[in-house]
């Protein structure tokens, strides 16, 4: 298992490379000059072109993205900002702590209410509540989460009082951004795990399950949901993953200063080490985050674990067979 | 009958000013003021900023060497007394008795200091650029000797804005100009406690002011972008004080109890740039069609919802020798008659550059209805110069937002040497440009401003249309907050109440 990690983690090297290498092209040749939006249309030519040296923005392409990457590999560093000079390393971790929270929280929400609203209303399929719950569910992912973020600052803020409308200092705080992605989310889990289960308890094995004579709860917890449970971890994993890159409407709507707020304002602004390093974290991120998938994909399911436990075994079978 | 009800108005207003006075008189005060700002400082480094937003925090943080008010009158700061030399030397004696935050001694070589980083920085070269630092002289130090290449009239201005405030010498060289961004060292009445990038930030008085000291011991900015939001804040308490309300929301504040809307003119102001590069602009009565074309009343009065007026001037009454030019007038019959008199009789179609932000697409979608009823199509493009230039464009028609209070740095843009929006390359209006910027005489310089509006109003190469005010949200349990038309509050003024 721990070979598997190892090799996963070798494997992100080249998606990183190319990312940057993307990301750096686009960036360079995407229109406009970030001496023209950073300084103003009152700084002089001198002053863009005292810029853009101070940049290394005068230099050819491949140079400058060479010795970007000799920054990032030798030194971890992503660049300094344009806009605060400050590094993009240090911008980045002081706003993912928020974004991680609010991702955690949300998810974490949503696995809640998503699985169990799923499984309720497969093993009830067509009863009224399958119907609510489906209905609901369609409504929560048709539903925009700023649309949703305004309803609930309009009922819970203005409203009530019950909670602030603004910020992430305090776990007052916390709720409403919280319930705003987690519900989103958890319709998208609510779904895949409903029709997932529904494939599943129509299995021979699970009427066996109940020929032995074991109570529904442990037929349907045990034996079904752990079948089932690939595909949702799936949705989970992408969910959980998209949403560390910042769940731009939603921070924006409670002002949280996340990475997704950070990107965008970075984009508008054409500070290009900004949304290079924000990029290539995101990736680094989203690559972590489908390996632990996979990693968990091994304990829902034994054939999967037996492909990472014993790859030489399983190697010289093959061989045995083919010869 | 007419004075009877003005002074009868004045009457209820200080009755009312009177009466939310004694509302709060008697009760305790607060320790924290709470206030709403629209985004986050990039830096708080002075001379590397260029944003009213950057300095209406470090103006807390900071001094200054003088404050000109928006008449005109120049106030002491850190400098307590200076005259001219000559018309190229300002002699000024500095206060001996200011420390900055990390206990380090003001003095001139502060100054000289400060200059030299103006210099050197892309942001603020330009306004820097009339200094001339290689014979300005350290005489003592608590006077220096500041030399100009060229008489420079506007010097006070500069020194008042946000890009004059003196930065400590010994903390910049000590901790590098990256890491001074962060962590500030000033003069001035508060101190920076803590910042949370994106979050807030928190100011703490400064014990040691050699000014009159801060009445409330701690501020804290809470940065929210939403313009709704920081108005709901205000209204569930999370603030005492807004900035920069939407005039969408002032309704709803008026209707809040406890809150009350405090609003002013500014020196912001919406104009419409035609370029002089282009063969179908440059011809005066083309101009002059588009601009009669335009309802300008109706305009501003739908998008701004009663908080603007309409522009009748180049730029905003704040500003120093601001002419009343009245409203550019609105004739759509004689507009389509100027366009055929230009070869025009069934109109044209044009570019037009307008900045990606809501307000700014309002207004242009409603000049675009006001042109096409003259026959005038646009083909609208929603993003900043910059980028409609490198996407290979050439201006032809395009709105620009301007926030200047000084004349010269106003009307830079019809300089030659200024960008390709307008480009008029009129020798006339360089030369009277260049000129007005050395007169020290203020009433010559005036006269020498209102030629330069008059021309500018009669070649039409802008149709200024909107002054558009600053409007702030206040508790009522909030006093001294002065309504600075640059945002430029002093905190160190206010008091808040329980």
């Amino acid at each position: 298992m721990i070979k598997f990690i190892f090799r996963r983690l070798l494997m992100m090297i080249p998606v990183l490379i190319g990312v940057s290498f993307v990301i750096f092209s686009m960036l360079y040749f995407a229109p406009g000059d970030a001496a023209d939006v950073i300084l103003g249309d009152l700084a002089t030519p001198e002053d863009k072109q005292l810029f853009r040296a101070e940049h290394g923005l005068d230099k050819p392409f491949l140079v400058q993205y060479f010795n970007y990457m000799k920054g990032v590999v030798t030194e971890g560093d992503l660049g300094t900002s344009y806009v605060t000079r400050q590094p993009v390393t240090i911008e980045i971790m002081e706003r993912f702590p928020a974004t991680l929270q609010l991702s955690a929280m949300s998810v974490f929400l949503a696995v809640v209410i998503g699985v169990t609203v799923g499984i309720i209303s497969a093993t009830r399929q067509y009863s009224f509540i399958d119907h609510l719950a489906t209905s609901l569910s369609m409504i929560g992912v048709s539903m925009p989460n700023f649309w949703q973020g305004m309803m609930l600052i309009i009922i819970f803020s203005v409203a009530l009082r019950w909670f602030p409308p603004s910020g992430f200092s305090t776990p007052m705080h916390w709720v409403l951004p919280a319930v705003t992605v987690g519900t989103n989310a958890s319709a998208n889990i609510m779904r895949m795990t409903r029709s997932s289960m529904l494939e599943i308890i129509r299995q021979d094995y699970i009427r066996t399950a109940r020929a032995k004579g074991q109570t529904e709860a442990v037929v349907i917890w045990k034996h079904a949901l752990k079948n089932a449970l690939i595909p949702i971890i799936t949705v989970v994993g992408l969910s959980f993953g998209r949403l560390l890159g910042g769940a731009v409407l939603t921070e924006s709507i409670f002002s949280i200063a996340g990475v997704g707020k950070l990107m965008v304002d970075a984009i508008k602004l054409k500070n290009f080490p900004m949304v290079q390093g924000g990029v290539l974290f995101i990736a680094f991120v989203m690559s972590i985050v489908n390996l632990v998938v996979d990693v968990l994909y091994s304990f829902a399911d034994p054939r999967i674990r037996s492909m990472y436990t014993r790859p030489r075994t399983r190697k010289a079978a093959t061989a045995k067979e083919a010869a | 009958m007419r004075r009877k009800a003005f002074a009868l108005a004045a009457l209820v207003l200080a009755a009312t000013v009177a009466a939310s006075a004694a509302g709060n008189a008697g009760k305790k005060t607060k320790d924290t003021l709470r206030v709403a700002i629209w985004e986050d400082l990039k830096t708080m480094d002075p001379q590397a900023s260029n944003f009213v937003s950057y300095w209406m925090v470090q103006l807390n943080i900071f001094d200054k060497l003088v404050y000109e008010d928006s008449k005109g009158v120049v106030h002491p700061r850190l400098a307590t007394e200076w005259k001219f030399l000559d018309d190229l030397t300002l002699e000024m004696k500095l206060r001996k008795d200011v420390v900055f935050h990390d206990s380090g001694k003001f003095t001139a070589e502060d100054v000289l200091f400060t200059f030299s980083r103006g210099k050197a920085n892309p942001v603020s070269a330009s306004t820097f650029a009339p200094f001339d630092l290689e014979k300005t002289v350290i005489v003592d130090p608590y006077t220096i000797r500041i030399k100009f290449k060229t008489p420079y009239a506007a010097v006070f201005n500069t020194l008042s804005t946000g890009r004059g405030a003196i930065v400590s010498k010994a903390a910049v060289e000590r901790m590098g100009s990256d890491a001074f961004a962060r962590s500030p060292v000033g003069s001035g009445p508060y101190k920076l406690e803590r910042w949370k990038s994106g979050t807030e930030i928190a100011l703490v008085r400064n014990d040691a002011y050699w000014g009159t000291k801060a009445i409330t011991k701690n501020v804290v900015y809470s940065i929210i972008p939403e313009a709704a939001n920081r108005v709901i804040e205000l209204e569930t308490g999370g603030v005492d004080a807004v900035f920069d309300v939407a005039a969408n929301d002032v309704k709803r504040v008026k209707a809040m109890k406890g809150a009350h809307i405090l609003m002013g003119n500014s020196s912001r102001y919406m104009t419409l740039t035609f370029s002089m590069k282009d063969k179908l602009l440059s011809d005066k009565n083309v101009r002059y069609a588009l601009s009669y074309a335009i309802d300008k009343k109706a305009l501003v009065d739908a998008v701004y919802e009663g908080t603007a007026t309409t522009a009748n001037g180049m730029y905003p009454p704040t500003v120093f020798a601001f002419k009343d030019k009245g409203v550019m007038p609105y004739d759509p019959v004689k507009a389509k008659e100027l366009l055929a008199k230009a070869g025009y009789p069934d109109g044209f179609t044009m570019d037009f550059l307008v900045e990606n932000r809501e307000i700014d697409i309002r207004l242009a979608e409603i000049i675009q209805n006001m042109w096409a009823a003259v026959g005038v199509k646009v083909k609208m493009y929603q993003m900043n110069a910059s980028t409609y230039t490198a996407q290979g464009h050439k201006f032809q028609a395009g709105m620009r937002a301007g926030n200047v209070n000084e004349p010269s740095n106003i009307l830079i843009i019809y300089d030659s040497a200024f960008g390709e929006r307008l480009e008029p390359n009129d020798p006339w209006i360089d030369k009277k440009l260049a000129a007005a910027k050395t007169i020290y005489d203020s009433k010559k310089r005036a006269g020498a401003y209102a030629e330069i509006q008059d021309y500018l109003y009669d070649a039409r190469w802008t149709v200024p249309f909107a002054f558009t005010p600053v409007i702030y949200a206040l508790s009522d349990k909030v006093e001294g907050f002065a309504c600075d038309p640059m945002q430029q509050v002093e905190m160190s003024k206010v008091t808040v109440y329980q």
